[in-house]
């Protein structure tokens, strides 16, 4: 089995077994293009704490079944629900899940980015304007009658 | 509180997948009403997302109209309409309203009354006329038309979303229609003068001079008289949509004769109608003279598929009996781009004569432009085939042939059959459709299936069933025989799974109506509908399907599911069905108050106009004629003005 190494943002090496850090396109393509490596790939994006994350997932979900090319939006909607394993693995803060979607978005891992967006979307899911904006720490920028014209022009969404 | 939100930092994409999973359109609202810059990034974007990923099938078909760069604010308008109407189909909330298309009464009683004055012999209920109906939306949902065809006249509504008004346009005879068929002139005129002391020419002038002020009773005598057993002239009616930048719409009718045109009907604000002929099709001779002469528009299909050749719109299919012999034709329609009056007949681009001995064929319809469905009576083999269409023409032998499974060696006749538009990509369309049969059985068929039929239903009471129509969601509904009753059913529970032409057979038997619904159309102050009144015809808008038109005699109901904010009630009644029968009993004496007022005023202005009279009947929903399963409505979206 072999061993490539990855290179983060603060200057840290992480091993990692080769077909574990395929589940990344851009590590996979970068390996097809290059051929065999021995130094570490540099991934600028990407700290050590974030990378190490990612690769925990990888790694738990290196037997599953790889992405297809043509991801349409069908087949992600019939997945609506975060299995168990990641939802636990998603109990991180904030700034630890934003860093996730973005290093897998940089990395193009699109199942979890997906269970990334799912679980943001789950915390935007049945909340009033004001819990998404403490939830998210948004700043209020609408004036109070502004407010009050978009409440009205969005009221036929009301628990639809 | 001034680090900038991890969240609005995120790009663009990262946030259209966390759009794109957010279940409800309440969650992208309230998303942006936390801050401007999510407030316009999801009025810019995000509202396209979301039709895209809720309604994929409507958003494909809209990208592939837009010219690029089309305004943004159009996408949230969409999807605000189409989860309202979503939401009220699934909830059975819809506001109907009826409307008299044969005259200006507001209640049979009404009519009957009138009639009795004028000393006109009550007719009986067979010979309310037949109206046909047709539904064109006109950007995406922007403007409703709606064509009936009813009696001897044809009537055009045009409404706008949001309008305060419709406006409704009456046309007389078309400007070159032959003579070859013109019973009602004769006979109108020959009653003329037996008529009470009035000149029915002058009549017509002053018809025409003030064109706004048709259903006067004198007019409405004067043509009931001439329908000794009703002119029927109208036998179909297609819409294929406006004329350039012409206020006019196309449409394709057939008449009670036989012929079959393409008519241009003038749709300028203010202005009388006016319809002109464009074209006509070259028919096989009729010589077959019965009752059901007028099924050759009836039941013509027209399958709109889009070319590169400018004013073609896609292909008709007729079928016609001439003596004991079918015929089936198919033409190309092409919209003609000047209305100069070269009328050529279109000759068909493919003719098939089918053996007399197994049934005479009923009604066609255009799956897809690859093949073409047939239904015939009296047929002991194959009472519902599909041919295949090839570019020279037809292939001569059926390549599918279908039966009634309860119905096997009996000689069965397939009533009408609704191909299904492929629902959230699932369906190749074309391949699936419906028939319905004179024994009131319900099939689903799969062209790429090799069994009979994939799915039935149970068999109904009401039959046989009139007609039947296929929505884009994976609903459908059908008119059945008597007393005007509408049933909704959804495919969705009993055949989803195509990988292996399965039927959900556990599902299935779980639920026999996943969803389904049935009501029936009465008027306010009517205890019961007519018991033997059918539902000849349906339309739905192709579009957003937010209002069904169901032609029953005499009327044409309008249902509109696409309710807007305010709604009542705001609580289902505890005591469920019983509750809500309470209320829709309490909502059968609303009256038409505003009008009423308005009439009290009596400032010269009370008209009769080409507008039928039309009873907006709120709260009128789901009434509980169901027979196989009663649900109340679980809540009802409605709109008050």
């Amino acid at each position: 089995m072999s061993e490539i190494k990855l290179l983060s943002s603060d200057q840290a090496t992480i091993t990692v077994e080769k077909s574990v850090a395929e589940r990344s396109i851009l590590i996979k393509n970068m390996l097809e293009d290059v051929g065999e490596v021995t130094e570490a790939i540099p991934i600028p994006n990407v700290n050590e704490n974030v990378l190490k994350k990612v690769i925990e997932w990888c790694e738990h979900h290196k037997g599953d079944p790889p992405a297809q090319a043509d991801d349409d939006s069908d087949s992600r909607k019939k997945s609506s629900d975060i299995d168990e394993w990641d939802q636990k693995f998603m109990q991180v803060d904030q700034e630890m899940l934003f860093e996730i979607i973005l290093a897998a978005n940089y990395l193009d891992i699109k199942p979890l980015l997906d269970v990334g967006c799912k679980t943001v979307a789950n915390m935007i899911k049945g909340k009033s304007p004001e819990e998404i904006r403490k939830t998210f720490n948004i700043q209020n920028d609408f004036t109070p009658e502004e407010e009050e014209q978009i409440r009205r022009e969005n009221e036929w969404a009301e628990d639809r | 509180m001034t680090t900038t939100s991890k969240l609005l930092a995120l790009p663009t994409e990262i946030l259209i997948s966390i759009i794109v999973q957010l279940p409800t359109a309440s969650c992208l609202t309230r998303l942006a009403q936390t801050c401007k810059s999510l407030h316009i990034f999801i009025n810019s974007e995000g509202w396209r997302i979301f039709v895209r990923h809720h309604h994929p099938l409507f958003h494909a078909r809209v990208t592939k109209l837009l010219p690029p760069g089309r305004t943004v604010e159009a996408w949230r308008r969409w999807a605000e309409e189409l989860t309202v109407t979503c939401s009220n189909w699934d909830n059975f909330g819809f506001v109907a309203s009826a409307m008299f298309v044969e005259g200006k009464w507001r209640s049979r009683r009404e009519k009957k009354a009138e009639e009795h004055r004028l000393g006109l012999r009550r007719r009986a209920q067979e010979d309310a006329c037949t109206p046909v109906v047709d539904l064109w939306e006109e950007w995406v949902g922007g403007e409703e038309v709606l064509a009936i065809g009813a009696g001897v006249n044809m009537l055009v509504r045009r409404k706008r979303r949001h309008g305060k008004t419709d406006e409704w346009w009456r046309y007389d005879r078309a400007v070159s229609a032959g003579g070859d068929k013109d019973r009602y002139v004769d006979e109108r005129g020959g009653e003329g003068i037996a008529g009470a002391g009035e000149g029915e020419d002058g009549d017509d002038d002053e018809e025409r001079a003030t064109f706004f002020e048709i259903f006067v009773a004198k007019h409405r005598a004067g043509y009931l008289r001439a329908g000794v057993d009703n002119p029927q002239d109208y036998t179909a009616v297609h819409l294929l949509g406006p004329q350039g930048r012409e206020n006019a719409q196309i449409a394709v009718v057939g008449r009670a004769c036989g012929t079959l045109e393409i008519v241009k009907l003038s749709t300028r604000p203010g202005k009388p109608g006016h319809m002109s002929v464009l074209s006509r099709y070259e028919t096989p001779p009729i010589t077959y003279k019965s009752s059901w002469t007028p099924r050759i528009g009836k039941f013509t299909s027209i399958l709109p598929y889009p070319s590169s050749s400018g004013n073609q719109y896609g292909l008709m299919s007729v079928g016609v009996v001439t003596g004991r012999k079918s015929t089936l034709a198919l033409y190309k329609v092409r919209i003609p781009s000047t209305d100069d009056f070269q009328i050529t007949p279109e000759q068909p681009v493919a003719e098939v004569e089918m053996s007399s001995d197994d049934g005479c064929i009923w009604s066609t319809n255009l799956l897809s432009p690859e093949y073409l469905a047939i239904t015939k009576t009296d047929s002991h083999e194959s009472p519902l085939c599909v041919y295949a269409i090839a570019p020279d023409g037809i292939r001569k032998t059926p390549m599918r042939s279908f039966h009634d499974p309860r119905e096997l060696g009996v000689g069965t006749d397939a009533m009408a059959t609704a191909r299904l538009e492929s629902f959230a990509g699932e369906f190749p369309s074309g391949q699936v459709f419906l028939s319905a049969w004179s024994g009131s059985g319900l099939n689903m068929h799969d062209l790429r299936s090799p069994k009979n039929t994939v799915a039935n239903w149970g068999h109904f009471v009401s039959r046989p069933i009139h007609s039947l129509h296929a929505l884009h969601s994976g609903k459908f509904l059908l008119g059945h025989s008597e007393a005007c009753t509408l049933r909704i059913l959804d495919t969705r529970g009993k055949y989803s799974d195509l990988e292996g032409c399965v039927p959900i057979e556990a599902e299935w038997s779980k639920h026999p109506y996943p969803y389904s619904w049935v009501t029936n159309f009465q008027l306010p102050h009517r205890s019961r509908p007519e018991p033997m009144d059918p539902i000849y015809a349906l339309a739905v808008s192709p579009w957003t399907e937010k209002s069904v038109y169901a032609a029953t005699p005499g009327m044409v109901w309008e249902l509109n599911f696409a309710g807007m904010v305010t709604r009542l009630p705001d609580s289902v009644p505890s005591d469920g069905a019983n509750g809500w029968k309470k209320m829709w009993q309490r909502s059968m004496v609303w009256k038409h108050g505003a009008n009423r007022a308005d009439r009290g005023d009596n400032d010269g202005r009370e008209k009769e106009t080409v507008k039928p009279v039309t009873l907006p009947v709120k709260a009128y929903n789901g009434l509980l004629w169901g027979m196989h399963q009663q649900q109340p409505p679980r809540r009802v979206y409605q709109r008050y003005e």
